[in-house]
């Protein structure tokens, strides 16, 4: 029968420059030994470690997980690594989860970091991410991936330039409020429609940076927990999609799912939701963390996840009503858009959540937090996967 | 494990050079390990994989490749880290009840990339990179540290070449002629060079391009008529060793003895049971069949042990080390063998470890059986 | 000149040679000879796939071969790249996806013909037909053939 799994302390490191960032063993030591102390745990406490690493050309080393098997304290223990592109963080927590809902293990680390930029443009590898038979000779990079599904939702539903410019200043906004992101400062609309194109529609404004850092989550079972543990955040549903990696596929008449809108984080989402009983997620999710590397992500993201309907996601922007102050806060912590330390990105969404779930999220918390949503994103906008996590242990 | 986890199935590639794409050769893979466990592609409800991306030359391979692995709208996972890992995880996955068949898959072609070069780029770039650290380098270390201290690995390790060459061609039904290969062994094995003292090329398993695919399920969700009868996998342990090889064990190998002994645990079973019909172990060079046996209390000298078989596949020196996949093949294999084994026989368990990463630094044991 | 002790510059520098199966090396045979772009079809779905593949994802079954597509198509996608990255062609150019007719996928590659003027948004619209063109000179890779709007 399924154990069920809480998060129970998190660690995140200031997400910075990576020429400014310490190397990555210690951004690995530094977010494994914060989330054990938020969980008032120690490495000698954890039956296994999973380490999340996306593509280690970013970082420098192959296979690092053999290479930083020490910094992560997995000396002597069980050790895996997950590497499933943007999502991986997530996916790592995920991987984690079934460690202890199998009930083999009660309490488990999962760890990441990133030194994105290590190899002086992370698009240099992006390109490399692509089938070699037919995708390699053309210039594919993520941004150019996102500006032409951007391209697409604006065919679908007619989104504007200044609707994803005002997504850009929520996050930047926020985040000057949350002492580990990467880029702090706070942006006005015409500041983002007046920076310079990268890749249109997107502009510099409207683009996550290349950050270096690293977090960590510490999982136990609902049979180790005892009460001296701070508020649980429960992960009562977990799940990923990966919809076909030819985006060619993503239209036209036969596609199952339009590139425009991300029809696999809405497949994922149904599953986490229906794991966690949730039938009204308007109603019923208090706050969300969602991958969105660039401003216009956060549009068809909300309605993958159907807190709004298709379409609407544009003026409910404009009105405010995914701010921090609104009626349902969409990154609080500034997200993806300020802070992309790509290993661990995803992870860093279900910390938020777990910290907004524990009333941990200082200037950034979320009053009375039961619900919680973090989702990644990864691939050829291919991957998604979301976490629900909830104040209270859910029946499965 | 509390709950059971059966493999129902799979199927393997492992050649040279295997002469096709690599995504249509997971994909005939994949669909023959559905076939030989009597499903469809949906019956399967997650995948998971097990892959290399600078083996691939893709910077995520999981994306091209979860087509092909029957990943499409499926939730999918790619424990980078070593196909034994893929496999524990299908496993994870199933016992949490929430989850009935997993399609498990694994590649490398070597033939495509630089092998030793993707595995020199493994090292640590402030102090080890410009030393010329290859794999090969580490397992020379290893081995020259276990024939010194056990002089008989040797002359042991010469008949573990023998003997696994022996076994791949009885597997494969080649009627092997003891007496005329064994004169051309000897010929063959004094003309082999050192590559990485004391190793001689003959004695290092040779990389071959391979893509392996199984299916796991729940015990009780047995469904299909497949080929395969199904076999249960009744424990699993796996532990990890630090990088730093002057730091490690390596002969002790404390990781590997934790894992064994998780995996026994796990199965409730202890090594000297009568039941353990045979072993299938990670021979990526001789001495670590020798080292390992050791390890695993079946020998005590550094020689070769005769009480049970051990690798009667015929190992990676036999058959060749598929880039990567290798685990997979021999977890594979070891089903396969144990599923085909007699009934009558009281043996019916199987214990199967494989490593990856310089001199064995990360272990894996799986204990297997009929019933 | 002395070692930086600050840090250490490594070049990663591996080669590969990637097996094509054979329906990639048919399409690019018949894109090099003779300037025509084919796909594949599948039995269950009936799409027809470009690029080519020799399996369907989605029902996970062999694809027949070949189905011949025409020289014009539909615009799906599409973007200006103006940012500059090591490696890659100098900025600005426009790529996007077209769906040739008598193919139920789109593929991707370079857009011809087009002003490129980061001051205005691109003068291109999803919806919108294209012609497909043939490089004189074709070596059997995808850049033999690129895409232009069909004016008028």
């Amino acid at each position: 029968m399924t154990q069920k799994v809480a998060a129970i302390g998190v660690g995140q490191t200031e997400f910075r420059k990576t020429s400014e960032a310490e190397s990555y063993p210690s951004l690995l030591r530094q977010a494994a030994g914060r989330a054990l102390d938020s969980s008032g745990l120690s490495i000698g406490d954890m039956d296994a470690i999973v380490l999340a690493l996306a593509p280690e050309a970013l970082m420098g080393i192959n296979h690092a997980e053999r290479w930083c098997v020490d910094a992560v304290g997995a000396v002597g223990k069980p050790l895996m690594r997950v590497q499933t592109g943007g999502t991986t963080g997530l996916s790592a927590v995920q991987a984690g989860y079934h460690h202890i809902a199998s009930g083999m293990f009660d309490k488990v680390l999962v760890v990441g970091a990133d030194r994105v930029a290590e190899s002086g443009d992370a698009q240099q590898i992006f390109n490399k991410i692509w089938d070699p038979v037919f995708e390699r000779a053309l210039p594919l990079t993520t941004i150019s991936m996102i500006a032409m599904s951007a391209v697409r939702y604006m065919h679908l539903h007619g989104m504007t330039e200044r609707q994803m410019a005002r997504v850009s200043v929520k996050n930047h906004a926020n985040a000057m409020l949350n002492p580990f992101a990467h880029l702090q400062q706070r942006v006005t609309v015409d500041d983002v429609l007046n920076s310079r194109y990268l890749a249109w529609p997107i502009k510099l404004l409207d683009a996550c940076p290349q950050s270096a850092g690293g977090c960590a989550v510490v999982l136990s079972s609902e049979r180790s927990l005892d009460a001296s543990t701070h508020v649980p955040a429960w992960i009562s549903g977990i799940a990923l999609t990966g919809d076909t990696y030819f985006i060619g596929d993503r239209v036209g008449p036969k596609a199952t799912h339009d590139y425009g809108d991300a029809g696999a984080l809405e497949d994922a989402a149904r599953k986490a939701y229906l794991m966690a009983g949730i039938e009204d997620p308007k109603k019923e999710i208090d706050v969300v963390e969602t991958y969105a590397s660039f401003s216009p992500v956060e549009l068809h993201n909300v309605e993958a996840l159907r807190l709004c309907d298709n379409g609407e996601a544009g003026r409910l922007f404009e009105d405010g009503y995914f701010d921090l102050r609104g009626e349902t806060p969409v990154n609080p912590s500034g997200g993806v858009l300020c802070s992309n330390p790509i290993s661990v990105t995803a992870m860093v969404r279900f910390a938020e959540a777990t910290l907004q779930i524990q009333g941990r999220a200082g200037a950034r918390q979320v009053p009375e937090v039961g619900v919680a949503v973090a989702t990644g994103a990864g691939g050829s906008h291919q991957f998604f996967n979301v976490a629900v996590l909830t104040a209270e242990p859910r029946q499965s | 494990m509390d709950g059971s986890v059966v493999v129902l199935g799979g199927a393997e590639l492992a050649q040279p050079v295997i002469d096709n794409s690599l995504e249509h050769a997971i994909f005939l893979t994949a669909r023959a390990a559905l076939r030989n466990a009597g499903l469809e592609i949906s019956d399967i409800d997650d995948v998971v994989i097990a892959c290399s991306d600078q083996i691939d030359g893709r910077a995520i391979s999981s994306m091209i490749t979860s087509g092909p692995a029957g990943a499409h709208l499926r939730d999918e996972i790619n424990l980078a880290s070593s196909p034994s890992h893929a496999v524990a995880m299908a496993a994870l996955r199933v016992l949490s009840g929430q989850v009935k068949r997993v399609l498990v898959s694994s590649w490398g072609k070597h033939s495509e990339g630089e092998l030793e070069l993707a595995e020199h780029l493994t090292t640590d770039p402030f102090f080890d990179r410009d030393i010329g650290l290859s794999e090969i380098a580490a397992m020379g270390m290893q081995v020259s540290l276990f024939r010194s201290r056990f002089p008989e690995a040797a002359s042991a390790s010469r008949e573990v070449v023998l003997k696994n060459r022996h076994n791949a061609s009885k597997a494969s039904l080649r009627s092997p002629d003891p007496d005329s290969d064994r004169v051309l062994f000897e010929d063959e094995f004094e003309k082999s060079p050192i590559v990485a003292f004391p190793l001689k090329r003959i004695e290092i398993a040779q990389p071959i391009d391979g893509v392996c695919s199984i299916v796991i399920a729940a015990g009780e969700d047995t469904i299909g008529a497949g080929e395969s009868e199904p076999i249960w996998l009744r424990g699993v342990g796996w532990a990890s060793d630090g990088y730093r090889l002057g730091e490690r064990s390596l002969l002790d190998l404390p990781h590997l003895r934790f894992a064994v002994s998780e995996a026994l645990r796990r199965a409730r079973l202890r090594f000297d049971e009568e039941r353990i019909a045979f072993v299938e172990v990670d021979d990526y060079c001789a001495d670590a069949e020798l080292l390992t046996c050791q390890v695993l209390g079946l020998s005590d000298n550094g020689g070769l042990q005769k009480d049970i078989p051990v690798n009667a596949s015929g190992g990676y020196l036999g058959i060749g080390r598929p880039a990567f996949s290798g685990g997979l093949h021999r977890f594979h294999r070891a089903v396969e063998a144990l599923a085909k084994s007699s009934h009558e026989n009281q043996a019916d368990v199987a214990v199967v470890q494989s490593s990856i990463g310089f001199a064995g630094q990360m272990q894996t044991v799986f204990v297997l059986s009929r019933t | 000149m002395s070692q930086s002790l600050d840090s250490i510059s490594q070049h990663w520098d591996i080669m590969y040679q990637h097996r094509l199966d054979d329906v990639a090396s048919e399409f690019f045979r018949v894109l090099r000879d003779d300037a025509k772009l084919i796909a594949t079809r599948c039995p269950k779905c009936s799409r027809v796939l470009i690029p080519p593949r020799s399996f369907c994802d989605r029902d996970y079954v062999e694809t027949e071969r070949f189905v011949e597509l025409g020289h014009e198509g539909t615009l799906e996608l599409f973007t200006v790249v103006y940012l500059a990255t090591r490696g890659l062609p100098d900025p600005p150019y426009a790529i996007g996806y077209v769906r040739p007719d008598g193919a139920d996928t789109a593929v991707v590659n370079f857009i011809r013909g087009v002003e490129l003027d980061s001051e205005s948004p691109p003068s291109l619209q999803v919806g919108q037909r294209m012609k497909i063109l043939f490089k004189e000179e074709r070596v059997g890779r995808v850049t033999d053939f690129f895409f232009e709007p069909i004016h008028g």
